[in-house]
């Protein structure tokens, strides 16, 4: 099961590097536009940041840490490739059954197609640098099980964005039309806050590291691991816990909405082969 | 047409207005810890910040002007708008108009009538600067569109796709044009410098001229100077380009 997971990656790696090979102007300006886009986000959180020194309890190293983080997270859900983004889609216009025409468990499919590693080096090594930077300059007592907790937080995050969107996803299993772009609406809702969230009213706060969990993916699990004034020791196993929860609910949701599928199949389709 | 687009996404188009008041929440809550009350930085008071972010979500669309032009070349649509009666940045400049009508109703309007709720003076400086706003408001958005056809004119003659200078605009935006945070609160004395630039006349000016923390007339020609420059050398670049625009599919 791993080695045939491992070929499928590799597959998707050597398309990658042949895609990049022959299309060289494009894909330099595809990648440069990515670290342009990230980098850029993360600028102007930094400089005001910079400026004032900090942005309430946070340090502005802390906040470089925490804007790394971010990137570190989106770069790998990006060379994962856009299933979760485009779920809803494929769900709503029937183009599922592309997938389940293949001789591949399906959840083998989601994962390794579009797996482009070596289109997000760039911003995975920005993200990565500069929270190794900013843990140096905060001092951070880097230990094995310090290091641990961040892969483990970070595949944590990952896993929660992912859920998320599947989850989100899945309505258009029950809604093919109204739902179609209903995963592209939902990743709006999660990607775009990259400010520390301390400030925040409490309810709000609770309701960005649970319903809508943008808090989950960057200023959770950096205000557990730099231990800034705010947290507790236990929230560094928050993120965690909420990508178990996430995925198993998302995993169910998927399941249920599969039977159905396999009940009423898409009806986006009229015999022509025209779309509803 | 364009104004009722957005409701094609049915209930989902609700997501983006959602995250247009958790930005704006989050924005208002960082100022209030990072200046205190009474307290003057680099010109603004706390006050004044806070009326500048809500502003500036308020007109967001407006101080950050994208006509649906550029992915219109990109997938082939505008061939047939070739053939309308109708300069191309006129139509596309209708129907981007057309696409903040929604947003107005949903999320501008009902900002600047939460603004008290929110701790935040949603009036303008004074009567004069009411005034002036509008002026310069109108003049932001010709810069925008400008800008938008610069970039149109750059995807028609170095075949780039229009999510490339989306990217660098966006990062430009953030970061030049003072409709994120006001270019005076940037570090390493940044912002007096990008004040001279075309992205600061197309937002800071009518949100420092509405909050009163910049003089109107000099902002007023500046922007007035942009719009003159711009126009004509996009309308020059457009003219020699068009005929590099290149077409195929059905």
């Amino acid at each position: 099961m791993a080695a045939e997971t491992l070929r499928l990656f590799g597959a998707g790696a050597r398309l990658n590097v042949a895609r990049i090979l022959r299309t060289r102007e494009q894909a330099i300006a595809h990648t440069l536009t990515d670290f342009i886009w990230h980098s850029g986000a993360m600028l102007a959180p930094i400089l005001v940041a910079v400026r004032f020194g900090h942005i309430g309890p946070w340090p502005a190293n802390a906040v470089v840490f925490m804007l790394a983080y971010g990137a570190a997270v989106s770069s790998v859900m990006d060379a994962l490739g856009d299933s979760p983004w485009h779920m809803s889609q494929r769900v709503g216009r029937g183009q599922l059954d592309h997938l389940l025409v293949q001789p591949q468990p399906l959840w083998r499919i989601l994962l390794t197609e579009g797996f482009t590693p070596f289109d997000f080096w760039p911003v995975l090594t920005l993200g990565l640098v500069l929270m190794a930077w900013s843990s140096a300059r905060l001092h951070v007592q880097v230990s094995p099980g310090w290091l641990g907790l961040l892969g483990v937080n970070l595949l944590a995050s990952i896993v929660v964005e992912t859920a998320f969107l599947y989850a989100w996803g899945c309505v258009a299993f029950w809604a093919p039309r109204g739902a179609e772009e209903i995963s592209s609406a939902a990743s709006g809702l999660v990607g775009d806050l990259s400010f520390p969230l301390d400030s925040m009213p409490r309810a709000l706060q609770v309701v960005l590291v649970s319903a809508v969990p943008s808090g989950l993916l960057s200023w959770l699990p950096s205000r557990a691991l730099l231990q800034i004034p705010g947290g507790c020791a236990m929230d560094a196993w928050l993120t965690p816990l909420a990508a178990m929860v996430l995925g198993a609910f998302a995993v169910a949701l998927f399941r249920l909405g599969l039977g159905h599928y396999r009940h009423t199949g898409s009806r986006r389709y009229t015999d022509n082969g025209h779309r509803r | 047409m364009a104004a009722f687009g957005p409701l094609s996404d049915g209930l989902w188009a609700a997501f983006s207005v959602a995250v247009r008041f958790v930005r704006v929440l989050i924005l208002l809550a960082i100022w209030r810890t990072l200046i205190p009350p009474d307290v003057v930085v680099s010109g603004y008071r706390l006050g004044a910040v806070l009326t500048y972010s809500l502003v500036a979500e308020v007109f967001s669309a407006q101080l950050n002007v994208r006509t649906p032009i550029g992915a219109a070349l990109w997938n082939g649509t505008i061939a047939t708008r070739f053939t309308w009666p109708m300069p191309l940045a006129t139509q596309y400049a209708a129907e981007m108009v057309g696409d903040w009508a929604l947003p107005m109703v949903l999320v501008s309007a009902p900002l600047l009538l939460l603004a008290p709720l929110l701790g935040v003076d949603p009036l303008p400086a004074s009567a004069a600067n009411l005034a002036l706003f509008p002026v310069s408001l109108g003049l932001a958005m010709a810069i925008g569109i400008a800008i938008d056809m610069a970039s149109t004119v750059l995807i028609a003659r170095i075949d780039l796709g229009p999510w490339v200078l989306n990217a660098a605009r966006a990062v430009v935006h953030a970061i030049c044009s003072g409709a994120w945070v006001p270019l005076a609160l940037l570090p390493f004395h940044l912002g007096s410098l990008f004040a001279w630039l075309p992205f600061a006349s197309a937002a800071s000016a009518p949100l420092r001229i509405y909050t009163g923390t910049g003089d109107p007339l000099p902002l007023l020609a500046l922007q007035l100077a942009w719009v003159i420059a711009l126009t004509v050398a996009v309308r020059v670049a457009w003219n020699v380009s068009r005929e590099k625009v290149a077409l195929y599919g059905g």
